[in-house]
């Protein structure tokens, strides 16, 4: 009798417990459903070989896109990748490396803080030492802002990824005559890579996205622009512009804007899951 | 029956260029941290032999171990003095280089370490592409040479491009010794080589340190008596980072001079 009272207790709590989770995992994927649907359905409207093709028209002409912006957007995030990448994977490398060394846990304190900074004021800072004393926006100045707010991400994830690499791999590679370079960066880094590769490509996914750093580096332009000394737009510039604009047409192409940047970073997603394939076609960690 | 042959002719041919060396080592001390775990240790390792070092767990063995290829002071916090010569060369005099060192002695570790990223053929050549070889042709051929000396030729020639991880523990291990071997060294260090390996794996890799004597010098640590009276030449018996006794192995087995060695092998401790 107390035996099956028992196993009803246990299904009862069982099926709570399963509710509580099917409830949790709704919670966390309607969002992320219902925005893509949202931008899917809006954004589309406006979404032509134009969009990618024209430059932005004055209120009332017809048409119009955001050319410029897609360019400016791929091009910050070049420069970004550029400066952020080697400095960042420098940066952790050498954490982990000599790890409990002062300069390493410096490093280390720094990441820290420096990804925990809100990203307007890494564009206050780029303003200060890259924009005043230039007198110029720039898209220089837009992709060192970026940079600024990868590196950490980048110092971080790398020197995770080392310290998983176990010792004995960095010794054996000694062993057989490696010099300490080449054993740390042919054989720990080397081993580390696929998830430092994932963790720069959601950095760039990240940094693509983010419009508060370029508010005053990058500044926006309407017009067609490639040169690292002139003001250069952005799809995130764009939208803020376009979307708190009164205008139906701005505010429509400011939704396939926000389609092409989640694009943007469904491709990075995509790109980091293939990187942690290895070669052998398993799953990395 | 070619095949054997084919493969004989080929071991025949690289041993005649790989000389074996003789290791003197004199006033060995090593710590770590502020803990010394070799404690004056001089003793002469004899060439084209295997010489066994034993002892309880924690008595210093692998470091000692680690020591003969300069190894041991890559870690954080360790210091080595002493000498060890490698046929007259002091390994730890000043003008050495660690990396040339190392490229004569090498040390295989406790767990198979196998290089994840790179493919079986890859990882045999790994040490000579570290030291500056670039011919295609001549690595497989080195990689072929390597392989058959490791007894591991007939179970990897047919995926050679395959990840090291699809092997088992055992031929992981035996990929790790070719890999050393490849690099011709005058010295193998096996340390525990076996700690990890099913029986069938152990006695494979014994039947092949039996067979490698004859061309490389080779000491192995060991915590497993039995495999040091099957294997070895010699044999060093370690206490608290002192070297207590070393001798002949049948000797050591069946008449030891010391009375721990006789504590020891008799069971008493460890």
């Amino acid at each position: 009798m107390t035996k099956e009272r028992n196993i009803g207790r246990r299904r009862a709590t069982g099926g709570v417990m399963i509710a509580l989770a099917v409830a949790g995992t709704a919670a966390a994927v309607v969002p992320l459903v219902a925005i893509g649907w949202h931008l899917v359905r809006k954004g589309l409207d406006a979404l032509s070989p134009s969009f990618f093709t024209a430059l932005p028209v004055p209120v009332g002409e017809a048409g119009g896109g955001m050319a410029n912006a897609v360019v400016g957007t791929l091009l910050l995030v070049g420069i970004a990748a550029a400066i952020g990448i080697p400095i960042g994977i420098g940066a952790g490398l050498y954490a982990a490396e000599h790890r409990g060394h002062p300069l390493a846990v410096a490093v280390r304190f720094v990441s820290e803080v420096l990804s925990g900074l809100p990203s307007i004021l890494v564009g206050v800072f780029v303003w200060d030492f890259v924009v005043r004393p230039s007198q110029h926006f720039s898209a220089l100045a837009g992709g060192i802002a970026l940079a600024v707010i990868m590196l950490p991400l980048v110092a971080r994830a790398t020197e995770e990824f080392v310290l998983l690499v176990p010792v004995q791999l960095f010794e054996t590679a000694l062993a057989l005559g490696y010099s300490r370079w080449r054993a740390a960066v042919s054989v720990v880094l080397r081993t580390a890579m696929p998830g430092i590769v994932t963790a720069v490509l959601v950095a760039l996914a990240r940094v693509a996205g983010e419009t508060a750093p370029l508010l005053f580096t990058a500044f926006g332009n309407q017009y067609w622009s490639v040169s690292l000394g002139e003001p250069i737009s952005a799809l995130p510039l764009q939208i803020y512009t376009y979307a708190i604009s009164p205008y139906d047409e701005w505010q429509s192409l400011a939704w396939a804007g926000a389609l092409v940047l989640l694009g943007l970073a469904l491709v990075f997603s995509i790109a980091a899951r293939l990187a942690t394939r290895n070669r052998y076609g398993r799953r990395g960690r | 029956m070619a095949a054997v042959a084919a493969e004989r002719a080929v071991v025949a041919a690289l041993s005649a260029g790989a000389g074996t060396a003789a290791l003197r080592i004199e006033g060995l001390n090593a710590t770590y941290g502020a803990t010394r775990v070799v404690r004056d240790v001089t003793a002469d390792i004899a060439p084209g032999r295997v010489t066994a070092i034993i002892g309880p767990s924690g008595c210093g063995k692998s470091t000692l171990l680690r020591c003969l290829n300069r190894l041991h002071e890559t870690a954080r916090n360790a210091t080595v003095s002493g000498s060890v010569w490698l046929d007259g060369v002091d390994i730890y005099a000043p003008d050495v280089s660690e990396v040339a060192v190392r490229r004569q002695i090498a040390l295989v570790m406790q767990r198979p370490t196998p290089f994840p990223m790179l493919s079986i053929a890859e990882n045999v050549v790994a040490g000579l592409r570290a030291n500056g070889a670039r011919s295609g042709s001549a690595l497989r051929d080195a990689a072929e040479t390597a392989l058959r000396r490791a007894a591991l030729w007939n179970e990897v020639a047919h995926r050679l491009g395959d990840s090291p991880v699809t092997l088992s523990e055992g031929q992981q291990q035996r990929l790790c010794i070719a890999r050393a071997l490849a690099v011709s060294p005058r010295v193998l260090l096996l340390d525990e080589p076996t700690a990890s390996l099913d029986p069938a794996s152990v006695q494979r890799i014994e039947e092949l340190v039996y067979e490698l004597r004859k061309r490389t010098t080779v000491v192995m640590v060991t915590h497993n008596m039995q495999q040091a009276a099957r294997v070895s030449d010699t044999t060093a018996f370690v206490l608290h980072g002192e070297l207590v006794e070393m001798a002949p192995t049948a000797r050591l087995f069946t008449a030891p001079a010391d009375a721990r060695t006789e504590a020891y092998i008799t069971g008493r401790f460890g």
